[in-house]
């Protein structure tokens, strides 16, 4: 089993540069307000990651409630709103709109430049190991044009795009048509986790590889600050563990190649959230981070890391 | 969660459909059980029968037809593969006597003392074209190896500017009285020994090598054989590749670098069984001049480590596939065999 680290920590302010957050912040809480006023529509699922039906109730955020599997340990909204309503959220809101300004797209630039660069990387390689299956590669929801823009600058042509569930839906592939699928800080945010990854596997080729990123619920800081956790209620509605992503991908007929937690932020978001809301935390937290310099911040990253710990998950499965 | 990587994949069910190939192990020290655990694991290849001068290793195998000289197993029509990993002065005579009686050769490296012998194995082969023939550089099977050279091979960062590779070893209480430290056995050093295998990664990523610097030293070790090689190669690309193969690291050590024109990787440890060669990492990053992703000069990394090693299930699985399905080996063949000992011969011969 491979893991990947990073060494070298990114700051916060780059990934959420500073003079768009509040409004960004802003509009995401009108925007999620108005799709509560649905909330009558809201369904009841099972467990995303394992589908299990033993569950206990996490807790509240700003009026989306969060379950904890029993099984898995991951953590998920529920009841929660379905792929129609959640257009509304993602298309057709202010903060939708705010998120496609240029005030926004340039404040983010480099970072979004920064990540599309290190994400075509992964892909381009990944395509090397893939050339058995073909060479037809579709971006899943990619969050921006940029990856596909760098993606073809570097001579990687035919790439596909396939739509989020909110969005019309394009025409379903040929079955075992594309040799590679990412899907790209998506499916902590999908309604159907199951449906979605059955419906990527039968576009890949037997052989085929799937790359995923996504927020996880194991990380440390979701699980230092649980209830005051860093994260958007409507966006982060999955938060599967290492565990329960782990079912899920062996459900959907993948074999686990990569699962890594290469999160950078852990520490910086703890650190922030504990500062803004004036938090006691647990007493080996509060020490670390009171007693405790930069190095050791950053060693400790390292160690969340690679001990599978941290706050985003990097999956690749092979279809089998 | 499965075993084995995304690099390659074992598929013993899909060659068990077919009666399992009856093999042999001529010298059944420590490379030579490993060799019998790989196939023990498998469905496509029984073990039947081994050969070694010393009797004692035949109680680990029961029922196996047990010999202290390897011709009569050798040339035994029963025999369909001959795994051999025996001394490098008794492995050529091996090689060539099995493939001269048909059966399929899997031989552990160095294949030989000389260059002469390598020219007579692949000889032995060429009049023997039926037959599969492959050599144990199982460096290549390792997983940060197969990453890396998916990475070069995609040409994300661009072509190698140069390779740095450093392989060493302890030494040991003994280092002076085995087989390895005797020219009639061994035929070299340190270089021939685990060297060779650095160089067979270096043309792994980058091809032939026109020009070769070398020094070879006995610097502390009382043996007849070198004990530190270090060597400057160029390919006809003028790409530079550096080695340094020794036995005075007073530690096990492996680590490569390679330098490519957008970017770089470095491959640091080898899993081995005892783990005395460190984690198995790789660490890569783009280039990054003007400190965007880090501090200048320091930019930031990915490090991929690996828990597992699988480099020897994964290149007999590699062999076995040549043999079941009449492929052309892929790697480690004899014109690899013969691009690594020219090299190493070509380093005694410009250093010595």
């Amino acid at each position: 089993m491979k893991r990947t680290t990073i060494i070298g920590i990114t700051n916060e302010s780059f990934v959420h540069p500073d003079g768009v957050k509040e409004e960004l912040v802003t509009r995401r809480k009108a925007a999620e307000q108005a799709l509560l006023s649905a909330s009558r529509t809201f369904v009841h699922v099972d467990c995303p990651a394992c589908g299990s039906s033993r569950c206990v109730a996490a807790f509240e955020r700003d009026g989306y409630s969060f379950q904890s599997c029993l099984d898995c340990e991951s953590l998920y909204m529920s009841p929660r709103p379905d792929a129609a309503k959640l257009a509304d959220y993602y298309d057709r809101s202010d903060y939708a709109a705010f998120l496609r300004s240029d005030a926004y797209r340039d404040a983010t630039a480099d970072f979004r430049r920064d990540q599309a660069r290190k994400r075509a990387d992964k892909l381009i390689v990944l395509q090397q190991k893939t050339q058995d299956a073909g060479a037809a590669l579709a971006l899943y929801a990619p969050k921006s044009e940029m990856l596909a823009e760098v993606l073809t600058q570097d001579g990687v042509t035919g790439i596909d795009t396939l739509e989020a569930p909110w969005r019309t839906r394009e025409k379903l592939h040929a079955v075992g048509g594309y040799a590679l699928i990412s899907a790209f800080d998506i499916f902590e945010r999908v309604p159907d986790v199951g449906a979605e990854l059955a419906r990527l596997a039968g576009m890949l080729a037997v052989g085929g590889r799937i790359i995923l990123s996504v927020r996880s619920g194991s990380g440390y800081d979701l699980l230092t600050l649980w209830q005051h956790a860093d994260i958007c209620p409507v966006e982060h509605m999955n938060l599967m563990t290492v565990e329960g992503i782990s079912k899920l991908m062996e459900g959907a007929g993948f074999e686990v190649s990569e699962l890594s937690t290469p999160g950078q932020l852990d520490l910086q978001i703890v650190e922030r959230v504990r500062a803004g809301k004036s938090l006691k935390l647990d007493r080996f937290t509060e020490y670390f981070l009171s007693r405790r310099d930069s190095f050791a911040h950053e060693e400790f990253q390292h160690f969340l890391q690679k001990s599978l710990l941290s706050s985003h998950m990097l999956v690749v499965g092979v279809k089998k | 969660m499965s075993r084995m990587s995304e690099a390659m994949t074992m598929d013993p069910a899909a060659s068990a459909r077919r009666a399992p190939l009856k093999a042999a192990i001529i010298g059944m020290g420590k490379v030579g059980h490993t060799r019998a655990r790989v196939i023990a694991e498998r469905d496509d290849v029984v073990l039947v029968a081994a050969a070694d001068v010393n009797t004692s290793a035949a109680a680990a195998y029961p029922g196996i037809r047990f010999e202290t000289d390897f011709r009569g197993i050798v040339t035994d029509p029963e025999i369909d593969v001959v795994f051999v990993a025996t001394t490098n002065k008794v492995a050529p005579d091996v090689v060539c006597l099995a493939l001269q009686h048909g059966k399929h050769v899997f031989c552990e490296k160095p294949p030989g003392r000389s260059v002469a012998d390598i020219e007579r194995i692949c000889a032995a082969e060429a009049a023997n074209p039926g037959c599969k023939l492959q050599f144990g550089f199982n460096h290549r099977y390792h997983y940060a190896v197969l990453e890396a050279k998916s990475m070069v091979d995609s040409g994300v960062f661009g072509k190698i500017l140069w390779a740095r590779g450093v392989y060493g070893k302890m030494g040991g209480t003994d280092f002076e009285n085995i087989w390895r430290s005797n020219p009639e056995e061994a035929g070299g050093g340190i270089l021939l020994d685990q060297g060779i295998h650095m160089l067979d990664l270096f043309t792994h990523f980058m091809g032939d090598f026109s020009d070769i610097q070398s020094i070879v030293q006995t610097m502390h070790w009382d043996i007849p054989l070198e004990d530190n090689a270090f060597a400057l190669l160029k390919t006809p690309a003028n790409q530079v590749a550096m080695l340094h193969s020794s036995a005075t690291q007073w530690r096990h050590k492996f680590n490569l670098e390679l330098c490519l024109e957008e970017g770089y990787i470095t491959l640091t440890g080898i899993l081995s069984s005892t783990r005395s060669y460190g984690d198995e990492t790789l660490v890569f990053a783009r280039k990054d001049l003007d400190g965007r992703t880090g501090k200048p000069g320091n930019p930031q990394e990915e490090q991929m480590f690996f828990d597992k090693d699988h480099s020897w299930e994964l290149e007999v699985a590699a062999f076995m596939d040549a043999v079941t399905k009449d492929q052309p080996v892929k790697w480690g063949n004899s014109a690899d065999a013969l691009r690594a000992m020219k090299l190493v011969f070509g380093i005694y011969g410009v250093g010595r």
